[in-house]
């Protein structure tokens, strides 16, 4: 179907020869209409000017000549045309070439030829017809986009309205297992204890999604500026401390850290988004805090974080030592519902980050090291 | 008994935290819906901690936070939040306040725990 989007009327008072060459050509067209004669031809033309984009036709018809019916088609609307016939003499090619006709066939009909002819005729109908394809292909992306932030917008809100709700539920139902616990051993007891259970594990899986949904519509307008990323590890540090302290040692460039950690010991400058980049820290950190704690002891679990100057670029680099990575997601890791985590989390906390990372023009990238996940950021 | 200011606009979440605290008869719990009426007493009643929400209608939990350590910086300030609004977390952070909590909690106990290590019992 090369030429899938145009419409042909071809015109031939010889019914062989207008069967013939329909059943050859006709499939590669949109629509391919036929007309008997120059009469016929034009009254069909007349009525399907909107969709017709070029005539085929032979010469010698009764009612109404190829050439005439040529000449009162270029009244109604201009179209490229292309005649086929048995006599090429001088007097009749001028005429033809005075009506404007683009290309001209022998008859008998040579197909290749025909085909060549409308390639060569077609070209331009069939460009304009792919610009057009295109800006409408445009205007739908704009559109998609528009829509999604619409729906961005909107899940922003409903996950708002709904975190409150659930934030009550969750901590009353946890506050009616404590009355059940002290009631006395009893049948009932233990059946309301049960029930408990499965309700808890509905509340934690709408939690989750609702968690992955406030993730997924944090805003990202915020401007780029000129600091120290240093102090943003630090912040990320601070930050996660009351989560970390119970899990492991943290150290950034062979430093142990503390709460009281100096943020601008040393001096690492980029312009970056300070806010999301100091998010993207702390979904790195909470998830390897996260791995360490399903791992050995709080003294054999580290997590090693340096920061390096190479080539006026900044690489950063956490390392754990939780035991790396599973194979099977190693190359997972940042596609969303992927989660690394066994039960908690729907696993888009990286995928979020790697969104930071790439809007930041900057690259992340993750891999297993000495027993231990390794996520290098070059800023 | 340690003293503590809830402020939250959603009376649900206030009067589940303060039947907590008062079953565990671990603190000495005051509940606020409203921020503005708050502070008020914030200033009259040495609170110890106060647990405030951020996003609030009449005025937000950083301005409160504010106020309060304006009032007396000794007074320590712990924000709940939900995740979205982690850059008021940020902001939070460096104009003095403890820790933060996200909502949905994790459970009352981390609530308690939290409010404990703020504290230091």
């Amino acid at each position: 179907m090369i030429f899938n989007n145009i419409t042909a009327l071809y015109v031939e008072d010889e019914l062989e020869v207008r069967d013939t060459l329909s059943s050859m050509i006709g499939d590669m067209f949109k629509n391919f209409i036929t007309a008997s004669n120059g009469k016929e031809g034009l009254e069909t033309f007349i009525k399907n000017q909107d969709t017709i984009d070029i005539v085929i036709t032979d010469i010698n018809m009764p009612e109404l000549n190829g050439l005439e019916m040529i000449e009162k088609i270029n009244e109604v609307k201009s179209v490229p045309v292309i005649i086929t016939s048995a006599y090429n003499d001088n007097e009749f090619l001028h005429q033809a070439i005075s009506l404007g006709v683009s290309s001209y066939v022998n008859k008998p009909i040579n197909v290749k030829e025909l085909f060549e002819e409308l390639k060569k005729t077609c070209e331009p109908l069939l460009l304009k017809q792919e610009l057009e394809t295109q800006e409408e292909r445009h205007v739908n992306q704009q559109l998609e986009a528009a829509k999604f932030t619409a729906i961005g917008q909107l899940s922003a809100g409903i996950t708002h309205e709904i975190n409150t709700p659930l934030t009550f539920i969750k901590a009353t139902f946890e506050m009616m297992q404590y009355d059940i616990e002290d009631l006395e051993q009893s049948d009932i007891r233990t059946s309301l204890l049960n029930d408990a259970k499965t309700i808890n594990d509905g509340i934690v899986r709408m939690e989750n999604i609702i968690t992955s949904m406030k993730e997924m519509a944090q805003k990202s307008n915020e401007k780029k500026e000129s600091v120290n990323i240093y102090s943003t590890l630090i912040t990320a540090l601070v930050l996660t401390y009351n989560k970390s302290k119970h899990i492991s040692n943290i150290y950034i460039n062979d430093e142990k850290f503390n709460a009281n950690s100096s943020k601008d010991k040393l001096t690492f400058m980029s312009n970056v988004q300070i806010q999301r980049i100091e998010q993207v820290w702390i979904i790195i950190i909470n998830n390897a805090m996260d791995e360490l704690q399903k791992y050995k002891e709080f003294n054999d679990r580290k997590l090693n974080i340096t920061i390096e100057s190479i080539d006026n670029k900044i690489k950063i680099k956490f390392k754990d030592n939780a035991g790396g990575i599973k194979d099977e997601i190693i190359d997972h890791v940042f596609d969303a519902f992927k989660s690394t985590k066994e039960s908690s989390g729907m696993g888009v906390g990286l995928n979020i980050a790697q969104k930071i990372i790439l809007e930041n023009d900057s690259t992340i990238k993750a891999y297993n090291e000495d027993n231990g996940a390794v996520f290098e950021i070059i800023l | 008994m340690k003293k503590i200011a809830i402020v939250d606009d959603e009376q649900d979440i206030l009067n589940i935290l303060e039947k907590f605290f008062l079953r565990k008869h671990r603190f000495d719990v005051d509940i606020y819906v409203n921020p503005i009426d708050a502070i008020e007493n914030i200033k009259s009643k040495n609170y110890d901690l106060v647990l405030t929400d951020i996003m609030m209608p009449q005025i937000d939990g950083i301005e409160l936070l504010k106020q309060v350590k304006a009032y007396n910086n000794s007074i320590k300030v712990i924000m709940m939040t939900a995740y979205s609004t982690l850059d008021k977390t940020l902001e939070a952070e460096k104009l003095g306040a403890s820790d933060y909590i996200t909502k949905p909690f994790i459970s009352l106990r981390d609530v308690e725990n939290k409010i404990l290590d703020t504290l230091e019992i």
